[in-house]
């Protein structure tokens, strides 16, 4: 049997989607919220992130540890994270636990206890945390990369900072909470389910959730940053960042098919010229980043202070060669690569609710497979080129950290 | 869901678990070696071995081995541990035969001398990036001083020393040793027709020839020992506890999976409530390897250097609590249901299927469906575990710390 998808709005306006497959053994849903790190106050960092931690301290008749026993109770495999400009809530369970998963769900972010010394344990494991990046070089290069290359507030860190942390009070925690609301919520599931029960189960729970929208934040525009952090390591990390368009954007897979070109498998330009050629770096990839309004592209190389300076010399040379077009063995590798992902997304329950709230999220609307495949057909090497021949990338940000800064040559 | 395993003429094992209903097949060779399989001043051969077969055969260059997997939309990649190297495809149903095909061609490599000196350096940054990552540097001291010269304890990259001594030929003569049918098994999960899976690899590994291969299996003692080691450039305090636990064909390794999940998951364990949720550590984890008749458990963690000696003396008195007063049905219970969990997503994606009986094979285990694999860890009982700690000294025997300087 194949798979159907559905698309539905309970009463107070939350989407829901849905994909049924009779053939999946799990169940897996995802329930977004359009309220990220953006939205914290810059004396605040890490506000959004820290909320959403504290409500796994308690919520509805439990304390911290009778949650965790209810979740794990029903395997339930759960999982919450705080991006730039959303905050999420996913989990995967047997079919039959599917409903208990999303009831626990939903008292957690309707009930939550927030105690004050839950804060402040939160509080110490965040501190830590950040402490611990120093130990982590290339997690804390695009820590600090992510903070220069994307304009405020989408530059905000998620983790906040040792300062912000520690200026975040129960009342901060309150007020950020009161701003979960169905305002904007997404819900998916994926799997093996009942639609007509599953429709009424999240009517009578999530339905009746109410509340106003969060205000939108607006960014400005990215500006340039060249800087070095000396750090006495083995290895210098490399990060480099260009402004692009947003996933939104028309234009958007024939800027991505520019990046697949260059990262993604082993035949591709960064891996070849970097590593297979030079023998420069073990790791070196470019990949995309976007938010609802911006894209960009990100370049990492982590490589002995010895061969940084090369290393970073060809990195620069090869994002900047793509202006200049794919081959149509590329483009036909990347069309394979796309296809291959659509399709293969569909194996995994968990990866397809996430996948799906984020379409959503960005594109209002969720593509069928059809309509996935067909979007790759109609792309042709041409057009792809002619978009990459106009957007040429010429400012770029560069971070490194390591023993020596490097030249940035223009 | 089919499943078969044959043996062709020249001793190599073919797995198969065909699931039409899957939208993607995973292919994936596994050889029997890997660093503890090293004379010791080949350290790190088997991984850099591993690499080279990436940089051409006698049909292909590297680039056109890298250009034939991307050409075919895969997912793919390889990897080498401590006692095994495999190198796996995912592809959609209709790439199965080119994938075959690459990958076989892969097992059959050239080795060129000036490939070997490029990669040589490729090895090197790898082992600097471990170098700039605390914890792995202290994994790897910690399994020195536990293991001692037991084979085990030898690392699976190797030392910049080893590595940069090392010659092309040495590489030959361990590939030519190792890399035969007897010792290696093709398994393919997913979407495929089996009838075609075993004609292909008659077709592609039919004519290879073979020899019997045997690994050694030293006597070890789990050595007593405390490591304390300092760097200037190192801001935490992180630290390794290790002790003896159950092998990977012990029938006692499920019993141990659930109670390491006990000890010490992430975001419901006793470490966690003792020393996460307190917020005292960076993280605090445990962790079981079941290896080849050998097998080790460890607990992991991070925290601020000042209050290392008070973590210590929680995570310590936490594995002591266990030790005298077991556990309960309802820990038990909570592991196991998390186990269910990943089994039935495990039993919808074929390169996760692959991974999965392609080890059984690999530690000379019999096949194992999710529903086999779903009875064995169903059949443990609260007293499995309580009978596991007393036979089991869980106490940590060899215990690692690196600090700053």
């Amino acid at each position: 049997m194949g798979v159907t998808q559905f698309k539905e709005t309970l009463d107070n306006g939350i989407m829901v989607l849905g994909e049924h497959s009779p053939d999946a053994f799990s169940s897996a849903f995802a329930v977004l919220m359009p309220l990220g790190a953006k939205h914290d106050p810059k004396s605040h960092f890490g506000l959004s992130a820290v909320t959403q931690e504290l409500l796994y301290k308690g919520a509805g008749p439990w304390d911290s540890q009778a949650l965790a026993t209810e979740i794990d109770q029903i395997g339930f495999q759960e999982g919450h994270r705080t991006d730039r400009e959303v905050i999420s809530f996913s989990g995967t369970t047997l079919p039959k636990h599917l409903f208990r998963a999303l009831d626990i769900t939903y008292t957690i972010l309707t009930e939550p206890s927030l105690p004050e010394i839950g804060l402040e344990e939160i509080r110490q494991l965040s501190m830590h945390q950040l402490m611990a990046m120093e130990d982590a070089p290339a997690q804390k290069m695009f820590y600090e990369l992510g903070q220069r290359f994307f304009p405020a507030p989408l530059s905000n860190p998620a983790e906040g900072t040792l300062e912000t942390l520690q200026a975040i009070t129960l009342n901060d925690v309150q007020s950020c909470w009161k701003q979960y609301t169905s305002q904007g919520a997404i819900i998916s599931v994926s799997g093996n389910f009942n639609k007509d029960q599953l429709m009424d189960h999240l009517q009578q729970r999530f339905g009746k959730w109410q509340g106003e929208a969060v205000p939108e934040v607006e960014a400005g525009s990215p500006t340039i940053h060249v800087e070095h952090f000396e750090k006495d390591t083995e290895q210098m990390q490399i990060g480099i960042a260009y402004d692009s368009i947003p996933l939104t954007h028309p234009d958007y897979y024939k800027a991505r098919m520019g990046v697949m070109a260059l990262s993604g498998g082993m035949s591709s330009r960064l891996f070849v010229e970097v590593r297979q050629k030079r023998g420069l770096a073990y790791s070196v990839f470019a990949t995309y980043l976007s938010t609802k309004n911006m894209g960009g592209v990100l370049g990492y190389a982590g490589t002995t202070t010895e061969r940084a300076q090369e290393t970073l010399d060809v990195l620069l040379e090869e994002l900047r060669r793509i202006e200049h077009g794919i081959t149509q063995d590329e483009f036909d590798k990347a069309k394979t690569k796309l296809k291959t992902n659509f399709i293969v997304q569909g194996e995994s329950t968990r990866a397809r609710a996430e996948g799906m709230v984020r379409e959503y999220f960005y594109r209002e609307k969720v593509w069928t497979l059809d309509e996935a495949m067909a979007m790759v057909d109609a792309l042709t090497l041409d057009e792809i080129n002619a978009y990459l021949k106009k957007s040429v990338p010429e400012k770029f940000t560069v971070l490194t950290l390591g023993k020596t800064p490097l030249e940035v040559n223009a | 869901m089919s499943h078969h395993t044959w043996t062709l003429d020249n001793g190599l094992n073919v797995i198969g678990e065909s699931q039409a209903h899957m939208k993607s097949v995973s292919v994936g060779f596994f050889v029997k070696t890997g660093s503890r399989d090293e004379a010791m001043e080949l350290n790190g051969v088997s991984h850099f071995l591993e690499h080279m077969l990436f940089k051409g055969t006698h049909k292909r260059s590297g680039a056109e081995v890298d250009e034939t997997f991307d050409n075919l939309g895969a997912e793919y990649n390889a990897f080498t541990g401590y006692e095994y190297t495999g190198y796996y495809g995912r592809v959609l149903p209709e790439h199965l035969e080119a994938l075959m095909e690459l990958l076989a061609d892969m097992m059959k490599p050239v080795l060129n001398q000036d490939d070997f000196d490029t990669e040589k350096n490729v090895i090197l940054e790898e082992i600097a990036l471990y170098e700039d990552r605390p914890q792995a540097v202290l994994q790897r001291q910690a399994v020195l001083a536990y293991y001692g010269d037991h084979p085990m304890g030898q690392e699976i990259l190797g030392s910049k020393e080893s590595i940069q001594a090392m010659t092309r030929d040495q590489m030959d003569s361990y590939y030519q040793d190792r890399y035969v049918p007897h010792n290696m098994s093709l398994s393919v999960a997913g979407n495929f027709d089996p009838d075609q899976v075993l004609a292909l690899a008659n077709k592609y590994c039919g004519d290879w020839s073979s020899h019997p291969v045997e690994r050694t299996y030293d006597a070890f003692e789990a050595k007593v020992n405390e490591v304390k080691l300092t760097r200037s450039n190192v801001s935490r305090l992180h630290a390794v506890a290790l002790s003896p636990a159950p092998a990977y064909q012990d029938p006692r390794s499920e019993a141990m999976d659930l109670m390491i999940d006990i000890l010490g998951h992430p975001g419901n364990s006793r470490l966690h409530w003792a020393l996460v949720d307190k917020g005292l550590v960076d993280y605090a984890s445990a962790s079981y390897h079941a290896q080849d008749q050998i097998g080790v458990m460890g607990i992991s963690l991070s925290c601020a250097p000042e209050n290392f000696d008070g973590v210590m003396k929680i995570a310590q008195s936490e594995v002591q609590t266990l030790i005298e007063k077991g556990i309960s049905s309802n820990e038990l219970d909570s592991a196991r249901n998390r186990v269910l969990t990943s089994l039935a997503t495990e039993g919808e994606q074929s390169l996760r299927r692959l991974f999965s009986f392609a080890f059984d094979e690999l530690y000379g285990e019999p096949y194992r469906s999710v529903a086999d694999v779903l009875a064995a860890y169903e059949k443990v009982a609260v007293d499995d575990i309580h009978q596991l700690l007393k036979e089991y000294p869980f106490t940590p025997q060899t215990v690692a710390s690196l600090g700053p300087a």
